[in-house]
C-alpha cells in the first residue's frame, strides 16, 4: 500500500495481541522502564514507532501504560519547554 | 514547539545562554555547549529543536557529573538535581504535603541506582529522573491511603533503559523493478491498493468515534505517516497523535470477532500478504 507500512503492520499485531488481562505485569513494566527513553527520543523527532516498536504497540493496547506516557510527556514538556518554568 | 523559524549561529548561542542561564544549569559553559549543538544541527535549527538539543546534552553531562563522587562539580550536580526537580513540584499531578520526603525518596532513589550501574542512554536523564519522582509521589500517596494498586508502579528498572531497545532494524528499501511487464503490474497493483484502500476508509468511518479519528487513522494506516508527521500535518504534537491512535487500536480491539476479522483481511492484503485464516 505505502513503502512505509510499519504502522499498519503494528496494527495488524496489536490487533492480533491477547485481551489485556492475558499480557502479563512484564509487559507493562518493560514498557515504563522504557518510556524516559522513548519520551526523550520522541522529543528529538526521532521516529520512535520505528525505533521501538514494542513500545509503541504497547501504548497503543494498554491504557495504564498511555496514561503514564501522557503524564511523563506533560510533567517533560513543563520542565523543557515552558516559557513560566524558564 | 511549533516555531518554525530557522536560526543561525549567533541566534543559537544566544539561545543557549538564555536557556542554561534560566534553567541555572552550570555545569557547563553555555558558549562550549552552544558550539556543539550549532556543529550537531543538521537543516532543522528551529528554536524548539534546540532547546531539546540542550537538555538531552545537558542531561547526559548531569548524568556524568553525577557518577564520579570524587569529581570537583559532583555536589553541585546533586544540587542542580534537586533544585531541578523541585522546581517541577508545581506540575505534579498529585502534590502530597510531603514535598521534601518525596525528593529526598527520588534522590536517593536515583543516586542508588547510579552507583549501581550508568544509564546506557544519558540523553533521558532527566525523563527518567521526573519519571522516578512522579513515581515516588504516588507510591507516597499509597502509602498514606493504604489503597494497593497492583504491581505496575514499580521503579522503572535502570538496565531495561535500552539505547536501542527491542528493535528490529528498518526493511531495506527494494529497486524498483524494470523487468519487461513491469509497468502493466504497477498499474494493476496501483488499482489493488486503491480498492483496499477504499474499503479501509470505509471500515473506518463506520467503526470510530470521531471524524478525526477517523482522518488520523487514514494518515497513519493507509497513508504510513508517522505521528510526528501527522502532528505536523494537523497542527498538532506527536504526543496527541499518539493518544489518538491509542484510543483508534483500543476501539478496533473491541470490536466482534467477525469485524475484527475483516479489518484483519484488509490490512493483510494492504501489507501484500496472504489473509489470515485463524
Amino acid at each position: 500500500m505505502n513503502p512505509d507500512s510499519s504502522l499498519s503492520a503494528q496494527l495488524t499485531v496489536a490487533l492480533k495481541l491477547p485481551p489485556l488481562s492475558g499480557l502479563s505485569p512484564e509487559h507493562c513494566g518493560r514498557c515504563q522502564a522504557a518510556l524516559p527513553l522513548f519520551i526523550t527520543d520522541e522529543m528529538a523527532g526521532l521516529m520512535v514507532d520505528v525505533l521501538y516498536p514494542q513500545t509503541a504497540v504497547h501504548l497503543d493496547i494498554c491504557p495504564n501504560c498511555a496514561r503514564e506516557y501522557e503524564e511523563l510527556v506533560f510533567l517533560t514538556r513543563s520542565a523543557f519547554y515552558d516559557k513560566d518554568a524558564l | 514547539m511549533a516555531e518554525q523559524a530557522q536560526l543561525d549561529k549567533t541566534q543559537i548561542t544566544l539561545l543557549v545562554a538564555q536557556y542554561v542561564h534560566a534553567q541555572d544549569w552550570q555545569l557547563v559553559d553555555a558558549a562550549q555547549l552552544a558550539e556543539k549543538i550549532w556543529q550537531l544541527s543538521s537543516n532543522e535549527v528551529t528554536k524548539s529543536a534546540i532547546e531539546t538539543q540542550i537538555w538531552q546534552q545537558y542531561a547526559a553531562i548531569l548524568h556524568g557529573i553525577c557518577r564520579q563522587p570524587n569529581g570537583a562539580a559532583y555536589q553541585r550536580a546533586w544540587y542542580e538535581l534537586d533544585s531541578w526537580l523541585r522546581r517541577q513540584w508545581r506540575v505534579l499531578p498529585r502534590q502530597p504535603q510531603e514535598q521534601d520526603e518525596a525528593l529526598q525518596e527520588t534522590l536517593s532513589a536515583l543516586q542508588i541506582q547510579l552507583e549501581k550501574n550508568s544509564l546506557k542512554a544519558p540523553r533521558a536523564f532527566l525523563v527518567y529522573a521526573l519519571q522516578t519522582l512522579r513515581r515516588t509521589v504516588i507510591d507516597l500517596e499509597r502509602k498514606k491511603t493504604a489503597v494497593s494498586r497492583g504491581g505496575d508502579q514499580e521503579i522503572a528498572s535502570w538496565e531495561e533503559l535500552h539505547e536501542d531497545g527491542p528493535d528490529q532494524p528498518a526493511a531495506p528499501i527494494q529497486p524498483e523493478a524494470t523487468v519487461p511487464g513491469a509497468f502493466d503490474r504497477r498499474v494493476e497493483h496501483a488499482v489493488f491498493e486503491r480498492e483496499v484502500r477504499a474499503k479501509l476508509k470505509i471500515f473506518f468511518s463506520r467503526h470510530l468515534k470521531s471524524d478525526q479519528q477517523v482522518l488520523v487513522a487514514e494518515l497513519l494506516f493507509l497513508d504510513g505517516l508517522h505521528p510526528k508527521e501527522v502532528g505536523e500535518l494537523l497542527h498538532k504534537e506527536p504526543h496527541q497523535i499518539r493518544m489518538i491512535k491509542s484510543r483508534i487500536v483500543q476501539t478496533l480491539r473491541s470490536l466482534p470477532p467477525v469485524e475484527q476479522q475483516e479489518l484483519l483481511t484488509l490490512l493483510d492484503r494492504a501489507n501484500g500478504e496472504e489473509p489470515d485464516e485463524s
